[in-house]
């Protein structure tokens, strides 16, 4: 499959795929094309219905079966569960850190090595999160480029 | 299996340090024996010795358990307490049984402060470890963040 990468300032940012026929794997690239600046619908405290951006998300956190996105300065209600969030988001930078958080891996500004295998991941805003110790190899594995 | 996975993992720790310990109780008698013309040691000293890093290592990983957070140095309530503990129990093992019988009395000095350096270095040795694991993460982010930003 050939490759072919066009830049011009003037012009919108555009993808077109041409192919014999939408195998699974150019399935996999244009879900990840789509899901990738796709916003996610959420819901304010003042019950709007909000549109954030996946770059937008520091982390998302699942309490007491509900998900909450947290922004640098928000707070979101979101009707998507951890996992669909996981496979829609497979391959970017977000990164499940435990069983009920996923973070955004470019918001993150330092990580920091517990002797126990856990991670205390500093994130932009300064809030501190936990990786678990099997989440944290896979953290690892991410980062080194393996997953 | 989860838990038995911990527990093993727990214990090969625990066994770990055990043996370093004890590696360092053995070379640092047998060469303060060497020294002053003893060449032998008894099974006493020997059995007494991995009884006492037997409860050095397990008081490390109860006590000093992997939550401890070393980046602000080494010395923290805790590590003083295991500290504090541990040269007491490698002082009065070796005296209890006699370790260095027939030898000046100074000898029990050398051992309690050499042991408590000892124990003071594998602090300091931890606290680098997790520096170094933590200086690697934050390479490895940093060079994630600059290929796919």
């Amino acid at each position: 499959m050939k490759v072919k990468v066009v830049i011009d300032i003037e012009k919108e940012e555009e993808i077109t795929i041409q192919c014999r026929q939408v195998t699974p794997d150019l399935k996999k690239l244009i879900e990840f094309l789509e899901n990738k600046n796709q916003k996610l619908e959420a819901v304010s405290n003042q019950n709007q219905k909000v549109y954030v951006h996946p770059m937008d998300v520091l982390y998302i956190e699942s309490v007491d079966g509900i998900t909450y996105i947290y922004t640098t300065d928000n707070v979101f209600k979101l009707k998507m569960t951890l996992q669909e969030l996981e496979d829609t988001y497979q391959g970017t930078d977000y990164f499940r850190g435990a069983k009920n958080l996923i973070i955004n891996i470019q918001h993150v500004e330092s990580l920091k090595s517990q002797l126990n295998g856990r991670i205390i991941v500093t994130m932009d805003n300064e809030e501190l999160l936990v990786v678990s110790r099997h989440y944290a190899r896979l953290l690892k594995e991410k980062l080194k480029g393996e997953k | 299996m989860k838990k038995f996975r911990d527990i093993f993992l727990w214990s090969m720790n625990m066994k770990l340090y055990m043996g370093i310990y004890f590696s360092a109780v053995i070379f640092l008698a047998g060469f303060m024996y060497f020294v002053q013309g003893v060449y032998e040691m008894t099974f006493l000293t020997i059995f007494t010795g991995i009884m006492a890093s037997m409860i050095v290592a397990l008081l490390q990983v109860t006590m000093l358990d992997a939550r401890c957070d070393y980046s602000k140095g080494i010395f923290f309530s805790k590590s003083l307490v295991w500290l504090f503990i541990c040269t007491i129990i490698f002082s009065a093992t070796a005296i209890a049984f006699e370790w260095f019988k027939g030898l000046p009395n100074i000898n029990y000095w050398i051992f309690t402060i050499t042991m408590l350096i000892g124990l003071i270095m594998m602090l300091w040795g931890e606290k680098l470890e997790q520096e170094a694991n933590t200086d690697k993460l934050n390479e490895s982010l940093r060079s994630y963040k600059k290929n796919n930003s």
